[in-house]
């Protein structure tokens, strides 16, 4: 078996997909679930899942270009969903399309929940803010518009 | 930057709770004293979340809340006290609570008001107190509150009246709540209380608001819940310790033996025990999702660790949780779980789960579970495994049989065959696959034995006495279920009496972004605008980027080439031109290099440097030495702190190739001079390879015959032809005016 990969990575929120994009077929817009991808050269660190605490997320490498930028600025500042799919299949059978009979291997759904990188490559770290660190809860705390001056005893 | 470090193998013991000794002993955290001093609320204190349902005699939680106003008054002759409290019950909406679940220290006194969103009572703050004769005068608070609007608070206020001399007026008063908090509970979808931990679990990760709901698989939060349900591990506790979410869900998961998983992104809870379609725990022979071999192994992809002896050893478990009478105090109690005839002098580990544990049989099972799995599961393994259709289809806590065939001898083969749970996934950019397993023993009927051990495991049942005989302290009986009262205060806009801050006052809300592109992150990142300078011309070329595009070279339209003197044509430098850089170019006291670069090996020669100026510009002379090399000047402008005493360099410009010979373009004029036409030939000196006539078309013209280079430098001949301008008759002549030098051609 030739075995290939491809990754798909999609950027959405409740309403509507902002971005679409794969990975294997260069320069082409295929069509996968009847959906249209675009080619972007990202790429997957690999997906973690484990109960224990943190570690819960993936780093994908992305090239730095004006729309990529762009996109996941958005969806940093809107809290927008990434989709991460990781496909195997026989390189031999087809090169143009996505064949019917590859393999889902790996699937992950994260926010974006963080950005770095240089000036030609930034890197998207996928998870969600439910962070290791820091107090979260319970989530409300007493306020002064909630009880004014308190009583000091 | 990106750290993949893979955690070492001898910690999954202890990442998934199989081994998670508590690092401090103390009292249960439900062994609060009666008596202490009334607390009061501060400033950016927790919201307490009291989240219980007391069912079928099993439930609720004793809380003892904070208060934020109080007043307190004097009767003028007796001394008598009255002391009045305003108390935050919890978060949310609760149910009216009865009088006889209302406590000042031990005792059921007092009269009461509860209410929702608003402040409870009418009495105003204060110290109110006056000396009495003969009396020792009340040593109360004096800043006794304000008040405040109690959004989406349950709230509570106090009033009772204690004898000169009393020493209970600051007792800590006390509420039995028996239904907390209403939330929607995922099981029946009906708002009300709830003793489901996955309710409280949901609750505060969306009222933290730090995982959306699209992150949360509801599916599996509802099985989670139907297994805690149906296998009595509830939540009756109050939530005001303030804590990390994350850790809180993890941890709070081991105590209702649940596992908090992250399955294609989402967050579930997920039962640690195989459970049956009706949510029991699963006795029977367990089925396992995929069996691994040989077959999917990859090299080295065998790993195993064994559970240590410390974390093996036998030991007695003290669970400790909290028995809840249903018409007295409860209090914190302790049930030692262990196997027969082990640690019956210890070691002890202690597990308190007093703060949220109403129920013997929930201590008593996860106590067997905690043990079950010391006892049996006796190692770890890592798997490093191909990819294959289990990439997409299993998830953590899924049960997988690994069978390694092991051969040491033709005639004696064996078998590493033992059932493991999924705890850790790692899928590899490479497509392999990384599992990290637990064993997951079994008996000889393929039957998990910690889910025996816990399904066997039963309370003793007995019921203690709290230990109080005398009761004549309550003024309130202990029978009655009459509803606190409702009475409180809904504030005016402008407060009424009181002095609650409004909203406005307490409160900044800066005006939201504009930007219809980009409103939370800004502008797009273009820089600021800038517009012409004042003195730029108008109309000229605007610089690369517009005006607000700093000086940059790199941007330039084309790079600077600042040599002048090159006199062929396309200002092709020859042989005895003089090559110039004028000094404003260079545009600092510096000097000025003249090197050499070979067209075709690339390499470079230093001509010369020259310091100073002759004539406002830096020169050099084009020799035969330069032939067939083009000619760099490079600027250095004085730079003291620079080891040299100059700056970096900066490139002027670079001439075209110096020809190997000149090239000439002969210019044929007719005698009246009218042209020019140009024609390249590559000649280089005047034989003529060229033939001139004279037409006999009327008028008549002249027609020379010459060589010409066309632009990919083959020659040709051609025919160009002249109307004679001269008087008819006269036969025209050329001339050819001085040869004209031409760019080199290969």
């Amino acid at each position: 078996m030739g075995r290939a990969q491809s990754q798909y990575l999609r950027i959405f929120d409740a309403t509507t997909t902002y971005a679409r994009w794969q990975t294997y077929y260069v320069n082409q817009t295929i069509t996968l679930d009847s959906a249209s991808w675009s080619y972007m050269p990202f790429n997957a660190n690999g997906i973690v899942e484990s109960g224990a605490s943190g570690g819960k997320s993936v780093t994908i490498t992305v090239p730095a270009t004006n729309s990529v930028v762009e996109a996941f600025n958005l969806a940093l500042s809107y809290g927008r969903f990434c989709e991460l799919k990781i496909y195997e299949f026989d390189s031999r059978l087809d090169q143009l399309a996505p064949q019917a009979s590859q393999q889902l291997i790996a699937s992950y759904t994260a926010e974006v929940v963080g950005i770095s990188g240089t000036f030609t490559r930034l890197e998207i770290e996928l998870g969600s803010s439910l962070s290791p660190v820091g107090a979260q809860v319970p989530p409300r705390k007493f306020t002064s518009y909630l009880i004014g001056v308190p009583l000091r005893i | 930057m990106t750290l993949n470090i893979s955690d070492p193998l001898a910690l999954l013991a202890y990442q998934s709770g199989l081994s998670d000794p508590v690092l401090t002993e103390a009292a249960a955290e439900a062994a609060d004293d009666l008596t202490s001093p009334q607390v009061a609320y501060k400033i950016g204190d927790p919201v307490p979340i009291v989240f219980c349902r007391r069912v079928s005699n099993v439930g609720g939680v004793l809380v003892s809340p904070g208060a934020t106003e109080a007043r307190y008054e004097n009767n003028a002759t007796t001394n008598a006290l009255t002391v009045s409290l305003h108390l935050v019950l919890s978060e949310g909406q609760l149910p009216t609570i009865p009088i006889k679940d209302v406590f000042v220290g031990p005792c059921r006194q007092g009269t009461w008001n509860q209410t929702y969103n608003r402040r409870a009572g009418t009495w105003f703050p204060g110290n109110f107190i006056t000396t009495v004769v003969d009396t020792t005068p009340w040593s109360c608070p004096y800043y006794c509150g304000t008040s405040g609007r109690y959004a989406n608070m349950t709230t509570l206020s106090y009033v009772n009246t204690f004898p000169d001399g009393s020493d209970r007026w600051e007792q800590q008063v006390h509420v039995f709540v028996r239904e907390g908090m209403q939330v929607t509970r995922i099981i029946d979808s009906t708002l009300g209380p709830s003793n489901n931990v996955i309710d409280l679990a949901l609750y505060l990760m969306n009222q933290s608001g730090r995982i959306p709901s699209t992150l949360i698989d509801n599916t599996k939060m509802l099985a989670a819940a139907n297994f805690c349900q149906t296998n009595g591990f509830l939540y009756n506790g109050v939530f005001k310790e303030s804590s990390n979410l994350d850790e809180w869900l993890e941890q709070i998961g081991n105590d209702f033996l649940l596992r908090l998983i992250e399955s294609n992104g989402k967050f579930a809870f997920k039962p640690r025990l195989p459970v049956n379609v009706n949510h029991t725990i699963k006795t029977t022979t367990i089925d396992w999702q995929f069996t691994f071999t040989e077959d999917h192994l990859l090299p080295d992809g065998f790993e195993i660790q064994y559970i240590s002896l410390a974390d093996r050893q036998p030991i007695c478990l003290q669970m400790m949780w909290r028995q809840q009478p249903d018409s007295d105090i409860g209090f914190p109690r302790t049930t030692e779980v262990r196997y027969t005839g082990e640690a019956t002098a210890g070691p002890f580990e202690q597990y308190d789960m007093s703060q949220f544990c109403a129920s013997e049989t929930h201590a008593v099972k996860v106590g067997a579970f905690r043990l079950a799995r010391r006892k049996y599961i006796t190692h770890t393994l890592r798997l490093n495994v191909r990819p294959s259709s289990y990439n997409s289809t299993l998830e953590l806590g899924d049960i997988v049989r690994v069978r390694l065939r092991r051969e040491t001898a033709t005639t004696a083969l064996s078998y590493h065959d033992f059932l493991y749970e999924v705890e850790r996934i790692e899928k590899t950019a490479s497509g392999a696959c990384i599992f990290d397993l637990t064993h997951f023993p079994i008996d000889n009927q393929g039957r998990s034995l910690v889910a025996l051990e816990v399904a066997a495991a039963t309370a003793p049942g007995f019921t203690i006495s709290p230990g109080r005989s005398d009761y004549s302290c309550d003024e309130n009986s202990s029978s009655d279920n009459t509803g606190l009262g409702g009475g409180g205060i809904d504030y005016p806009a402008s407060g009424g009496n009181f002095d609650p801050p409004t909203e406005a006052e307490t409160t900044v809300n800066l005006p939201s972004p504009t930007e219809s592109t980009w409103p939370t992150g800004g502008y797009p990142p273009t820089g600021p605008n800038v517009s012409q300078p004042a003195g730029e011309p108008t109309g000229g070329q605007t610089p690369v980027g517009g005006w607000d595009n700093p000086v940059d070279p790199l941007e330039d339209d084309s790079p600077l080439n600042a040599i002048t003197g090159a006199s062929g044509p396309g200002d092709t430098p020859i042989v005895g031109d003089t090559l110039s850089v004028s000094a404003s170019v260079v545009s600092c006291v510096g000097r000025v290099c003249w090197s050499k670069i070979n067209k075709d090996t690339g390499e470079e020669f230093d001509i010369s440097c020259q310091d100073e100026t002759i004539e406002g510009s830096y020169s050099i002379s084009v020799t035969s030495s330069e032939i067939d090399y083009t000619i760099v000047a490079v600027a250095f402008c004085k730079d003291p702190a620079a080891p040299g005493g100059f700056g970096s360099a900066r490139v002027l410009g670079e001439t075209k190739p110096v020809p190997t010979y000149a090239q000439y373009n002969w210019q044929l004029l007719d005698q009246t001079g009218a042209g020019p036409v140009v024609s390249s030939i590559r000649k280089p000196s005047l034989t003529a390879p060229y033939a001139c006539f004279l037409s006999s078309v009327n008028p008549p013209r002249t027609t020379c015959l010459i060589d010409v280079q066309t632009e990919n430098c083959n020659f040709v001949t051609v025919a160009t032809s002249y109307f004679a301008t001269a008087p008819t008759g006269d036969t025209p002549t050329f001339t050819i005016n001085a040869p004209v030098k031409t760019a080199d051609c290969p």
